[in-house]
């Protein structure tokens, strides 16, 4: 006996999230935008930025905002050991997250990409420890295997 | 997790029981608190399956459906963050702290054993 599918089907690769585009921002009545990122204690943290500033910044060469690299090594106001409170990273809105923030009226939040702001030797301005594109090396290592039949999903 | 207060003692919203009605009456602080997440996050443009109740005191379950790795971070972080400031709005606390009782069920605890 064959049995149907229960439940609503989803499938791999197609977006069910709809963001808003950065064009519509004063459409929907955004005054300010958080940009937004967590560190690696499950904070969430953000700057808000007036609208103007934040479309100023993206006809910049390189926007992006500057975080200091200690970012990832603060609990609370203590400094976890390897860290100092020197030097800069570059934090650059991912466009592709904009979302509006109906809980906060007049509200944007973007994520971002941390990057170095001057390029190492390696020439990559990756940063190892920012959570997004930790998860993102992962999904393409994972690809990278896929594709060469290493990992079967 | 929604709780009245956190100081000197922590104090759910209430007790209720898993998915039962008790726990989303009309006129509610958390009946209001839950609509008003699922109303933000559909708002804001994330697909809401259901929200329920969980078997805690004040716990409480939103569901926001399967999306691609980097999404569904990005989206629970938003949701998060829409969680804690609806709750606020509403003169609660919201947490998802694993352990905040030490005697029944949370989202780190499934609660005492069971005697068979």
């Amino acid at each position: 006996m064959s049995v149907k599918p229960y439940g609503v089907q989803y499938k791999p690769g197609i977006s069910t999230s709809p963001k808003i585009s950065v064009n519509d921002l004063e459409a929907y009545g955004i005054r300010y935008v958080r940009i937004t990122w967590v560190d690696l204690i499950n904070n969430i943290r953000y700057r808000v930025l007036s609208l103007s500033y934040f479309r100023r910044l993206l006809e910049s060469e390189r926007p992006g905002i500057s975080v200091p690299r200690v970012v990832f090594g603060l609990i609370n106001l203590q400094i976890a050991e390897g860290f100092a409170p020197i030097g800069e990273y570059l934090y650059v809105p991912d466009l592709n997250t904009m979302r509006i923030c109906p809980y906060a009226e007049g509200h944007a939040s973007v994520f971002g990409w941390f990057q170095e702001k001057v390029p190492p030797p390696s020439g990559s301005l990756e940063v190892e420890l920012c959570p997004r594109t930790l998860l993102k090396k992962v999904l393409q290592y994972v690809q990278f295997h896929v594709i060469h039949g290493v990992l079967q999903l | 997790m929604l709780l009245k207060s956190t100081e000197p003692e922590i104090v759910p919203v209430d007790y209720h029981d898993w998915s039962r009605s008790n726990a989303t009456l009309a006129g509610s602080v958390a009946s209001k608190v839950l609509e008003e997440i699922a109303d933000c996050l559909q708002t804001a443009g994330l697909k809401l399956e259901m929200y329920h109740a969980e078997a805690g005191p004040g716990q409480y379950e939103v569901v926001t459906g399967p999306m691609e790795p980097l999404e569904a971070a990005d989206a629970l972080v938003f949701t998060r963050e829409t969680i804690y400031n609806v709750a606020n709005k509403h003169g609660c606390k919201a947490t998802l702290a694993p352990r905040v009782f030490d005697n029944t069920c949370q989202y780190g605890f499934l609660g005492p054993p069971m005697k068979y």
